[in-house]
């Protein structure tokens, strides 16, 4: 249906009704495909409540370690309850150059290494957590003591409770540079909640071993 | 054109058929009778018009392929037959693949028992497990090989370019493809790799909300679980085996269309090979290049058959388990390398290069430009090539099973004869031979050779991992473990690594747990030489593993093919 004035239109360089509506059509497929692929991913994306995958885990407080003793593994909740107290020190916990606050109270520290995922293990003989993957090492309350792992062990929010398992005023998880600090033990605490689905990352300090040069 | 029947009163049953047999045979062929192929085959000159050129216009697979090759290409050098290899694991791989689909479902409620089942039900189900992941990582070596060679001989080089760039992507699809189907099995091996592999994704130089999200998508829920295996099921036998097949045909169109690269010395860059082949230098598909293809098909097939039955055998470790990582977890050899820098540099730093890696592998032949394909003119790019391809190499012993991660020394020797996974010395006793008792490293048992060959076992292991201190004669065995070396910390060392327990006690205790099943304990206590009394390592009872009266792990040793 090519008349003159389109083919001398179109020889001039200018754009015919024909190739016009060519690039509309294209121009919407592209669109389409493009929105296609935006819900393609929403799609995929998968669908959970928010916190499924945590929890309140209520613990008795005689499961609580004694201080600066080995930390108590929680399986169903994926986390070590530890007792630190920088106060009375020993070869499981105590306090680095550049600390200057003493570390006193329990903390929740959650079982995957913040390197690449792999669940590290307290090893007893070593006196530290480590992990089976890349080797990250880490001090009783999670502080980093060799590398490769790029934080502290992430941590939970926690709180004592009383007999009656009220929560204890005072006694939740305080955060200190966006992570939850350990919360000394109250005389008449009977269990902790521990609610796993309040995780806070763990802070880059330097290594420790960078105190003592002995990095690998 | 007479029917069949008036053949059949024409010339006679037997001649009607054998006519009719040619017929089908030249359609079949698009062009060749029966003959031809005979005459072929025998190495006959064609007749004209040459019958054997006709399939490469009229049928879709031979109109894939060149007609005729160049005849120096069709020697072992320059191609090594690299690529037709991978393109033939990719075949192989697909069937092997398939069969093994129909006794698999993609759940974690039953993929690990689903994998026990093709081990040890389904007929040749081993075989066949065996096939596929021995062709899945001989497909990642050749392709690895073929990509190579394509460097070293400078094939890259113009009108080539296109043709490596979409190689690159076919190698990364490779490894992506076999990397995939780790996870399948639902072992502690497939969890674990795949999900440092999924961390170190979340760890992409990239928005923090963007990574969580792309993790998501790429483990279907928060966690590994069923919607991540399914994820990667789909990824394994749908979207990457299609996405291969695509640029395959890309990359081929491209090899057919420039021909394959003649050694670097006989051919100048921008030549174009395949249309300007003197005929006295033509190699023709028929019968040359299909007959040789023939060959390899054989030779490549015995290979992998025999290796599958009686050289290797495809790991299975234990049910997957999200809350234990099992002691000494390393990558698939192919991934090496990336395991070794994990140890050496930050990951997002790992991470990010990776992708970067790639890209500029495929951009490379458009930026590397030199005038000549000879090795003589390519010192530098050869040299920068050996420089990679050493890192590779020491990247990859990084990242191997000898530059692993070192536990405590009890630890060590307990992942020696007794290891959470991998051919494993006590439990490959034979129940009856496990009596209850105290057994010491290097003890005899009368009457018991199996318990005695284990405990050998657990001497040795000792002998790695402890040392005797200076003034202390008293040890069982002075003068066979080195003297202790104080190392930084407090701790001691002896030759064989950092660690080291100094004048230790260790024990085998094994205890009836049930009527049939006992529990096997390894004890070790090491004394505090500096505060008596006190010890540095005292495993008490936190080392152990059950052994039940029905559970073979000695035929599954010897089903595996384990040495234990």
């Amino acid at each position: 249906m090519a008349n003159a004035a389109v083919s001398a239109e179109a020889k001039s360089g200018g754009i015919s009704r024909r190739e016009f509506l060519y690039y509309i059509w294209g121009a919407s497929i592209a669109l389409y495909a493009a929105q296609f692929s935006g819900l393609l991913i929403w799609f995929l994306l998968p669908r959970f409540r928010e916190g499924e995958f945590g929890g309140l885990f209520v613990i008795s407080v005689n499961e609580l370690p004694a201080v600066n003793a080995q930390p108590t593994n929680v399986p169903s909740g994926r986390f070590w309850l530890v007792n630190l107290d920088t106060i009375q020190p020993n070869d499981l916990m105590k306090k680095a150059e550049d600390e200057t606050e003493e570390i006193v109270g329990v903390a929740a520290i959650y079982k995957v290494c913040t390197h690449l995922g792999c669940i590290y293990t307290w090893t007893e003989a070593n006196n530290r957590f480590e992990c089976p993957c890349h080797g990250s090492k880490y001090r009783l309350d999670g502080r980093r003591i060799e590398s490769p792992a790029p934080r502290a062990l992430d941590r939970f929010r926690m709180q004592f409770l009383d007999a009656d398992k009220n929560p204890i005023p005072g006694t939740e998880s305080e955060l200190v540079n966006d992570f939850y600090a350990p919360v000394p033990k109250p005389d008449n605490a009977a269990f902790i909640s521990v609610d796993t689905g309040d995780r806070k990352m763990g802070l880059s300090q330097p290594l420790l071993c960078s105190f003592a040069n002995e990095c690998p | 054109m007479a029917t069949f029947f008036e053949q059949v009163s024409e010339m006679g049953v037997k001649q009607a058929v054998i006519t009719k047999a040619d017929e089908v045979v030249e359609r079949l062929t698009a062009g060749m009778n029966i003959s031809d192929i005979r005459s072929a085959l025998r190495g006959d000159e064609p007749r004209r018009p040459n019958p054997r050129l006709r399939p490469h216009a009229d049928s879709f697979w031979f109109h894939i392929r060149p007609s005729f090759y160049h005849t120096e290409v069709t020697h072992i050098y320059p191609t090594f037959r690299l690529g037709w290899l991978s393109t033939f694991m990719f075949v192989w791989e697909t069937i092997t693949g398939i069969i093994l689909m129909v006794f698999y479902t993609p759940s974690p409620l039953v993929a690990y028992d689903n994998m026990w089942n093709i081990l040890g039900n389904v007929p040749l189900g081993q075989l066949m497990r065996n096939m596929h992941r021995l062709g899945a990582e001989v497909m990642v070596l050749v392709v690895a090989l073929h990509m190579l060679r394509t460097f070293i001989t400078g094939s890259y080089k113009k009108p080539r370019q296109f043709t490596w760039a979409t190689g690159v992507i076919l190698l990364t699809f490779t490894a992506l493809l076999s990397f995939s189907g780790y996870l399948l099995p639902w072992d502690q091996l497939a969890y674990w790799a795949l999900t440092v592999f999924l961390s170190g994704a979340e760890a992409a130089p990239a928005p923090p909300e963007l990574n969580a999200n792309i993790l998501l998508i790429l483990q279907g829920a928060p966690s590994l679980g069923a919607g991540g295996l399914l994820r990667w099921y789909l990824f394994h036998v749908l979207l990457l085996p299609l996405l291969t097949a695509i640029f395959f045909f890309v990359h081929y169109y491209k090899v057919v269309l420039y021909g394959i690269s003649l050694p670097p010395g006989r051919e100048e860059i921008g030549e174009d090979t395949a249309k300007r082949v003197p005929k006295d230098e033509r190699t023709y598909f028929t019968p040359d290049i299909l007959t040789s293809e023939l060959m390899w098909t054989a030779l490549t097939t015995l290979f992998l058959t025999a290796g599958s039955l009686w050289f290797w055998d495809a790991p299975l470790e234990h049910h997957a388990d999200p809350i234990v990582t099992p002691l000494h977890v390393v990558a698939p050899w192919y991934l090496s390398w990336s395991q070794g820098w994990l140890k050496l540099a930050d990951k997002t730093i790992v991470i990010g290069f990776i992708p970067l890696l790639i890209v500029m592998f495929v951009v490379m032949p458009y930026v590397e430009v030199g005038k000549s394909r000879r090795y003589a003119d390519r010192r530098v790019g050869l040299t920068v090539a050996s420089l990679f391809f050493a890192a590779m190499l020491v990247s990859n012993w990084m990242g191997s099973p000898e530059f692993r991660v070192e536990s405590s020394p009890e630890l060590e020797v307990a992942q020696e004869i007794m290891p959470q996974e991998g051919a494993n010395v006590l439990l490959g006793v034979p129940y009856e031979y496990l009596e209850t008792g105290i057994y010491l490293p290097g003890e005899e048992i009368p009457d018991n050779p199996y318990l005695t060959r284990a405990l050998e076992e657990f001497e040795a292991a000792m002998q790695n991992h402890s040392c005797v201190l200076n003034g202390n004669p008293d040890m069982p065995r002075d003068g066979v473990w080195d003297k202790c070396r104080e190392l930084e910390g407090g701790r001691y060392g002896n030759d064989f690594g950092d660690n080291a327990m100094a004048d230790p006690f260790a024990a085998l205790r094994i205890t009836q747990e049930q009527a049939n099943m006992v529990r096997l304990t390894l004890i070790f206590e090491v004394p505090d030489p500096n505060n008596p009394g006190e010890f540095l390592v005292q495993s008490g009872d936190s080392i152990y593993a059950f052994r039940h009266e029905g559970s073979f792990y000695e035929e599954e040793c010897r089903f595996l093919n384990k040495d234990c």
